[in-house]
Formats: C-alpha cells, sequence, structure tokens
C-alpha cells in the first residue's frame, strides 16, 4: 500500500469552453520530490492552481484527497491551513513591506492587547532566513531593497513560515543563479528527508533529472507518463512532452527569400526592471523578405524584451540595428510604426486593444494620420472603406465593425490587434505569441494570414512557446538560451527534440550531433 | 401570457434606459416636472434664461473636463483659473486694453496653466489630482496677491455686451455654449484627437503600443480645459460687469460632478458631451429648484452630494454590467427554467 500524502482524482478544467485539464489523477508520496514536466500551456500550473484553491472547488470536476480524506477549497487559505504552500512564478509579495512582514503575511504574531509583536515577528523571520540561505538579509529592510534572486528565496522561507506537509514550487530557480539552485536544492532534499513532500515545475531539465525521484509528463491537458527518475531518459522524456500529430496542422508555403529587411548586430538588451543587467547579449541575426523569422527560448529568455527593444518599448543596451542597410534607432512605438514595425504584443489584453472601443476604432489607431485631413477630422468614407478591408481580409468574425472588441473572442482580438498592425504599413511584422490562447481553428487562420503576407512581401518575426509551431513556421531560428544568443539555425535543421535540449542547456550547438 | 408581454415591454424599456445619456435625461425631466409643479415661476421666461445661462457657464468648463476625464485625468485648477483669468482681464480692460487682446491675455493665461498642468503630469509622472491640486493653490493665490481681495469695474461697453447681449431674449453664453456643444461632439468622436484621448484613457500601454503620442494628448486635453475654464471666467466677468477674486470658488467640483453624473466615467475610456451637458442641467435645476421652493442652502449641498454618490453608483454598476456582459444574458434563462422547474413540482 502506498502512502499517498495527495491524490488528485479525475481533474477535468474547462476555461470557457477550452479544455485546460482533461481527466488528469495525480497521487503524490510522502516526502518525495515528483516534478511536473510538459510545454507552456500543457496545464501544469492550472493542476498547481487548482491544488492551491485559486481556482476553487466546484469550478473543476474531480476531487482533491489530502492523506485519505476527501477536501474542498474555497480559497487558497483554506488550501495553506491545510499545509499546502505555493510558490508561484510571478512573486506574490510586497516590495513596500519588509521582509519579516512579508514572510508571516496574514499571520503576524500579535500580544495580548493585539497589537503585533515585531520582536518575535524578527526573531521568527531570522529562522527561516537562515533555512534558505539569506543569513546576512535583515529581516527589517524593505523587500524592494533584495534582488531577484533574493526576493525567490524569502518566497521560499516564506512558504515555509507555512509549516507545510506539500510544497509547491512553480519554476522556483528562473531567477536565481546556480549555487543559489543548488543551495535550494539541498533546502528541498533536507525537506524530503523530514516528510515533506515537494512538486517541483521546472523547465530546466538538467535540474529536474538531477534533484526529482519521480517525474510526470502532461501534455495537452492530460498525463501522458510517470517515470521513475533514475531510470528516465532524457530523449524519451522530451519526445513525450513535445509528440503530437503534425500532419497539415501547420500549412506552411515555402517563399522565395528576398534580400535582407532587417538586421541586428550584436545586441544586448537589460532587464525591464533592473537596467544594469542584460537579459540578453550578443544577439545577432537577418531577416529576410518574405521570410518567417522564429525566435526559440523559454519563457524568460529575453525573447519578448528583444523585441520590445527593436519596436522601441525598452532601451537596448547595446549594438545596432538596421533597417534596409540603413542604421535604425527605435526611440520609441511611434517611432517604429513610422519605420515601417509593427508588433503584435504577447498580451493583447494589456497592450494590444482598447477594449470600450469598437473593431473600427481599434483598426483605426495606428493609422489615423492616414485617415484624418488636415484638421484631424476622419474621412468616413475612406476609414470605412480601409477598416472594412481588413475586416474582411483577415475574416474578423463580428455582426460589424460597431462591436466591441472586449466582446470578442480571443482569436477575433488577436486579428483585430493584426488588422491594426497591417493598417500601418509595416514592413517588417512581430508577433509574439501570436496564437496564445486562441482555439485551433483561429490557429489555423492566424497561420494562413502569415502565409499570405510573406508571400506579399512582408517579414515577420515571430515568438512562440509552443514548439511546434515556431518549427513548422519559420524558415531560420534564433535560439536563446541562459541570456546568449546560440546562433541562428534553418528551422528544418533540429527536431523539436533537439531545439529543446538546446534552449534548455541540456547541450550544446557542437555536442549536440554526438549524443 | 401577460408575464412574458410584461417580460417584454420590460426589456424595451431597459434597453431605452441603458443608453447613458437617456437614463439621466429623465431624472432632469421629473426635476423639471417636480420644480414646475411646485413652483410655476419656475417656467418663466426669465427663469428659463437665467438657469440657462448658469448651465452654460459651468458646461462650457464641463467639457474640457469632459475630455481630461476621457483621457484618464482630472483637473482641480479650473475654478481658480475661473477667477485668474477673468480677474487679469479685468485688469486689462480697466487700465486700458482694449476688449479683444484683454480677452485673448485671459485665454492665454488659461493655457499657460493648463501646459504646466499637464507637462508637470507627464514628465514627472505625478497623479493628476495632486498635480491641478498644488496648481489650484497657486492660482488662488495668485489672484489673491493680485486683487487683494478687491474686485475690478467697471469694463467697456464692448466687453459687457459679451455676456449680456440677448438673442431671442437669451443672453448670449447660451448660444456660445451651443456652438461649443456641437464643436466639442464632433471633436470627440470623429476626430484623430478625440479617439486618441479615448484610447489614451482605455488603456493607456496599448494607446502607446499604437503608436499614439500620450503625452502630447494628455498635455492638450489639460491645455483644452483650462482655456475653457479661462473663457468661462472671461464671460462671468463679463456677465456681471465686474471680476471678483472669490469668482469659481467651487467649480470644480461641480463641474466634476456634472461629468460624472453625465455618464463619462472616472477611470475613464468613455463618455459623452451630451451627457455632461444634461449633467450641469440637473445639478443647476436642481439648485435652481431649492431656491425657489427656499430649500435651506445647507440642505441643497446635502442633496448635490448624494446625488454624485449615487451617479458614481450608478456608473460602477453599469460598468460591471459591461464586464459581465455575456454571462448577464445568460442569467435570465436560466431563471426561466428555475421557474419553470419549480412550476412543474
Amino acid at each position: 500500500m502506498d502512502d499517498f500524502v495527495l491524490e488528485m482524482r479525475h481533474i477535468t478544467k474547462r476555461f470557457s469552453g477550452v479544455m485546460a485539464l482533461d481527466d488528469v489523477t495525480l497521487c503524490v508520496r510522502r516526502g518525495e520530490t515528483l516534478a511536473l514536466l510538459g510545454e507552456n500551456g500543457a496545464g501544469k500550473s492550472t493542476l498547481m492552481k487548482i491544488l492551491s484553491g485559486f481556482y476553487p472547488a466546484g469550478s473543476f470536476e474531480g476531487e482533491i484527497l489530502l492523506e485519505g480524506k476527501k477536501k474542498e477549497f474555497a480559497n487558497t487559505s483554506q488550501s495553506e491551513k491545510n499545509g499546502i504552500s505555493m510558490i508561484y512564478q510571478e512573486l506574490n509579495m510586497h516590495n513596500e513591506l519588509t521582509v519579516a512582514e512579508n514572510l508571516f503575511l496574514g499571520h503576524w504574531k500579535k500580544n495580548r492587547a493585539g497589537i503585533v509583536d515585531w520582536k518575535a515577528l524578527r526573531r521568527d523571520a531570522r529562522q527561516y532566513l537562515d533555512m534558505v540561505g539569506l543569513s546576512f538579509v535583515q529581516p527589517s529592510v524593505k523587500l524592494l531593497t533584495l534582488n531577484p534572486s533574493q526576493q525567490q528565496l524569502v518566497a521560499i522561507a516564506k512558504a515555509l513560515a507555512n509549516h507545510p506537509r506539500i510544497l509547491v514550487l512553480d519554476e522556483p530557480t528562473a531567477a536565481l543563479s546556480e549555487e543559489e539552485s543548488e543551495n535550494l536544492y539541498a533546502i528541498i532534499h533536507r525537506l524530503n528527508q523530514e516528510g515533506i513532500t515537494c512538486l517541483l515545475i521546472s523547465h530546466k531539465l538538467d535540474e529536474v533529472f538531477a534533484h526529482s525521484d519521480r517525474l510526470i509528463v502532461m501534455r495537452d491537458g492530460r498525463m501522458i507518463s510517470e517515470h521513475q527518475t533514475k531510470t528516465a531518459q532524457v530523449d524519451g522524456v522530451i519526445t513525450e512532452m513535445i509528440g503530437r500529430e503534425l500532419e497539415n496542422y501547420y500549412p506552411k508555403q515555402e517563399v522565395p527569400l528576398g534580400e535582407v529587411l532587417f538586421e541586428a548586430q550584436d545586441v544586448a538588451v537589460p532587464y525591464p526592471y533592473n537596467r544594469s543587467k542584460n537579459i540578453v547579449e550578443h544577439v545577432s541575426f537577418q531577416v529576410h523578405k518574405g521570410e518567417i523569422f522564429g525566435l526559440c527560448g523559454l519563457v524568460g529568455s529575453g525573447r519578448s524584451e528583444l523585441v520590445n527593444a527593436i519596436f522601441g518599448k525598452l532601451p537596448f543596451s547595446g549594438g545596432q540595428f538596421k533597417l534596409e542597410g540603413c542604421p535604425y534607432f527605435p526611440q520609441n512605438p511611434r517611432k517604429a510604426i513610422e519605420n515601417g514595425i509593427g508588433l503584435v504584443t504577447e498580451d493583447r489584453k494589456a497592450d494590444g486593444l482598447v477594449g470600450l472601443l469598437n473593431i473600427e476604432e481599434n483598426l483605426t489607431l495606428s493609422s489615423m494620420g492616414e485617415l484624418t485631413n488636415a484638421l484631424g477630422v476622419f474621412q468616413k468614407e475612406k476609414e470605412r472603406k480601409t477598416c472594412g478591408f481588413y475586416f474582411e481580409k483577415l475574416r474578423i468574425k463580428a455582426q460589424d465593425m460597431r462591436v466591441r472588441v472586449q466582446t470578442l473572442s480571443g482569436g477575433n482580438q488577436q486579428k483585430v490587434v493584426l488588422g491594426r498592425c497591417l493598417m500601418a504599413h509595416p514592413r517588417l511584422l512581430i508577433l509574439d505569441e501570436p496564437t496564445r490562447g486562441i482555439d485551433i481553428g483561429a490557429k489555423n487562420e492566424i497561420y494562413k494570414i502569415m502565409n499570405q503576407l510573406v508571400a506579399e512581401g512582408y517579414a515577420i518575426i515571430m515568438i512562440s512557446s509552443e514548439m511546434p509551431e515556431l518549427l513548422s513556421m519559420s524558415d531560420h531560428l534564433l535560439l536563446l538560451a541562459n541570456g546568449k544568443s546560440l546562433g541562428v539555425v534553418p528551422a528544418r535543421q533540429y527536431t523539436e527534440d533537439e531545439v529543446m535540449k538546446l534552449v534548455t542547456g541540456a547541450c550544446t550547438l557542437e555536442n549536440i550531433r554526438e549524443v | 401570457m401577460k408575464e412574458k408581454k410584461n417580460n417584454r415591454v420590460l426589456s424595451a424599456v431597459g434597453h431605452i434606459l441603458r443608453q447613458p445619456e437617456v437614463s439621466i435625461l429623465v431624472p432632469l425631466l421629473v426635476l423639471c416636472a417636480v420644480a414646475a409643479i411646485l413652483n410655476p415661476n419656475f417656467l418663466s421666461r426669465s427663469n428659463i434664461a437665467d438657469t440657462l445661462n448658469y448651465i452654460s457657464l459651468d458646461f462650457i468648463i464641463a467639457i474640457g473636463m469632459t475630455f481630461t476625464i476621457i483621457s484618464g485625468g482630472m483637473d482641480l485648477s479650473v475654478g481658480s483659473v475661473v477667477a485668474l483669468s477673468g480677474y487679469s482681464t479685468g485688469l486689462a480692460l480697466v487700465s486700458g486694453v482694449p476688449t479683444l487682446p484683454a480677452v485673448l491675455l485671459g485665454l492665454a493665461i488659461g493655457a499657460l496653466i493648463g501646459f504646466v498642468n499637464g507637462a508637470i503630469i507627464v514628465s514627472f509622472g505625478i497623479p493628476p489630482f495632486i498635480t491641478t491640486l498644488g496648481m489650484m493653490y497657486m492660482v488662488k493665490g495668485v489672484v489673491n496677491v493680485l486683487s487683494e481681495g478687491r474686485p475690478v469695474y467697471p469694463f467697456p461697453d464692448a466687453f459687457n455686451a459679451l455676456a449680456q447681449t440677448r438673442f431671442l431674449g437669451f443672453p448670449a453664453p447660451i448660444f456660445m455654449a451651443l456652438v461649443l456643444l456641437i464643436v466639442a461632439s464632433f471633436t470627440l468622436r470623429n476626430t484623430s484627437f478625440g479617439r486618441s484621448v479615448m484610447a489614451v484613457g482605455g488603456n493607456e500601454a496599448a494607446a502607446n503600443t499604437s503608436g499614439i503620442n500620450i503625452k502630447k494628448i494628455k498635455i492638450l486635453t489639460y491645455v483644452l480645459t483650462a482655456m475653457l475654464a479661462a473663457f468661462s471666467g472671461i464671460l462671468l466677468a463679463s456677465k456681471s460687469g465686474t471680476a471678483t477674486p472669490g469668482a469659481g470658488d467651487g467649480y470644480e467640483m461641480n463641474v466634476i460632478a456634472a461629468v460624472i453624473i453625465g455618464g463619462t466615467s472616472l477611470s475613464g475610456g468613455n463618455g459623452s458631451i451630451v451627457g455632461t451637458l444634461i449633467g450641469c442641467a440637473i445639478i443647476k435645476v436642481l439648485n435652481n429648484a431649492m431656491v425657489i421652493l427656499s430649500v435651506d442652502t445647507y440642505w441643497q449641498n446635502i442633496v448635490i452630494g448624494a446625488i454624485i454618490i449615487l451617479a458614481v453608483i450608478v456608473d460602477t454598476l453599469r460598468r460591471r454590467k459591461m464586464l459581465t456582459g455575456g454571462v448577464q444574458k445568460a442569467q435570465p434563462q436560466k431563471k426561466q427554467s428555475r421557474a419553470r422547474g419549480e412550476q412543474n413540482g
């Protein structure tokens, strides 16, 4: 009889019709470290959010058993009380509060008068900070004075302060240096020995293979396989992570490449919130007319930062860009658009669309100069004609162009953003996760539009976390790993497994064929 | 059957009521009707002309405020601008400056204050509330230094004619406000400036990504607001034949309240000039009605305050409805089926 500390049985979760988890069953033994593997969007984080009560009982099907007893969590604090602690990818802490305050947020020790006992708070904080190797950090300093990796360790200390039975770590080492990561895994081993179970989500396969007891592979919201880490093969696991029928799912059309349109020479881009450190360095590549150029790397590899620098939304700290041979200095998005660069951003709701405006109004936002007369008054006929053209061309599904974009589906919203960019006559179109969160039919339509665009002579830079999409649609790939460019390779030269190995740092371009 | 018919009527009425302008026109009409019934004087020609005149002076400022609030901003300094512009135009007039340059001086002062407001807000990222609050005190201070508390008068007839001329028995500011209403509504809906203002207020990050010059748009809204406030201040001086340092006191709150009551959302992104006009009318008619009915001034404040809160509650509910639009549509069906189930049981 297995000693299961946690069982999640037949979990199914839908997001407005899209199946995020499909009948997933997960059993976890006491004191083990279980790694959940899968591509972005495989459902790992969703599963963990169900466990944490972020998605409350009732919003999904299936049941959760803790040490054999059925539990229903209405919110995250109930799950915490049951000994489940989460460390999310995005830090959930308050910069303006002190380290000690953050550690015990929500359950500060109080004395008999109901006043917070700061002395005890700091003393307890000391203990947990020491546990994660932050003995040099004063509990009374504000969180914002710590660097990202120290903040990550504070988050872990915070989770430990809850005395968890189960500790969930979602990409815990993303912001940590190698040494800090090793230190963290040493802590995890110690916790295991004390009987605490760890659930680990990480893209870094080398770490997962070095430090977990058991592996579970997820794909498209389903449980694919289970391995003992000792006996698991890296290649086999990677194939399971990405494996799926391709066929004509990606309707890539070969277009003869034209001359060089855009060039990046030895570019470096700093972290958005820490200008003194570069997130990517030594990036050089060329994009030709008629080409789809893929940026390949994991989340946090600097892909988005790189394209935002090209678009003038972020500064770049070194190197130079060239457009059709002329030096190009992106100062702000306005200048970028004037230079014929269009960006479809990663998160259309955050910075792609104005939800309160209708389709037509959103389409015009980047090309108002062209559609208005000298007084800035819209030329109604021209406006309707131009918008109507893209409305038809992109096959936006809506009653008419007067529909507010916030009521549209994700795929149609994406098309509106694309239409807005196209209306400004770009030469180079940057698509950051163009198919994120949209259904398969709409994805296929976006691919067809991309084909059509490159056939018309546009150049496209595409970022995607979906490996198959990136490999199938691109002509060339820029590989980004560990903040460095591994170089540009033809997209068909490597298999998905190989690309995955490269961007996770499991091997290098030199030794990939030897393995 | 009866229920079904009722439902259809209700949904039709609901649809009309959901149009923001209509939903506040109804209370305005009710308010007028009540006032007229309680005191027939309310409908006298002179009272109508007077009330419309006051509405116009407020509305001219509120037009600019509507643009500012739609763009996600706020301007508390308009009341002080009314005082300073009116007063400096008055000073210029009594020291012999002809009417036109004096008026232009007042407008230029307004434009300058608006520009400083906007420039501080976009350059340093200081919240508009704080910046314009500071400006409100500073400008008020300047007025007091200039005037030492004394009003200026008399003005030449040419200047007084500006607001005192009557067409068809109605004072000129009413017609000026009408022209501005048309121009401003058109600007908001049909020009790149208007659309940029809505985009900046609706989603600043998306507006930036779209290549809209956010800083320029924001500064322009503050310049516009302050210039219109200056214009209103000049009209006020012309109307009363004197410029007092106390002119415009508390206008900012009246004007902001009118904009909010008119359905423009405080969080920006959407709004309507016609709505703002109705909002100004509601406040002034309420004031006027309470004066006619000789309601205590203190009670008037209580009523106005309550109405502002009510307007914001309505705005919040409307927004919530918009966000969950799809879900709400599905709900009535559920209720029906539940009702049917009960009947069957």
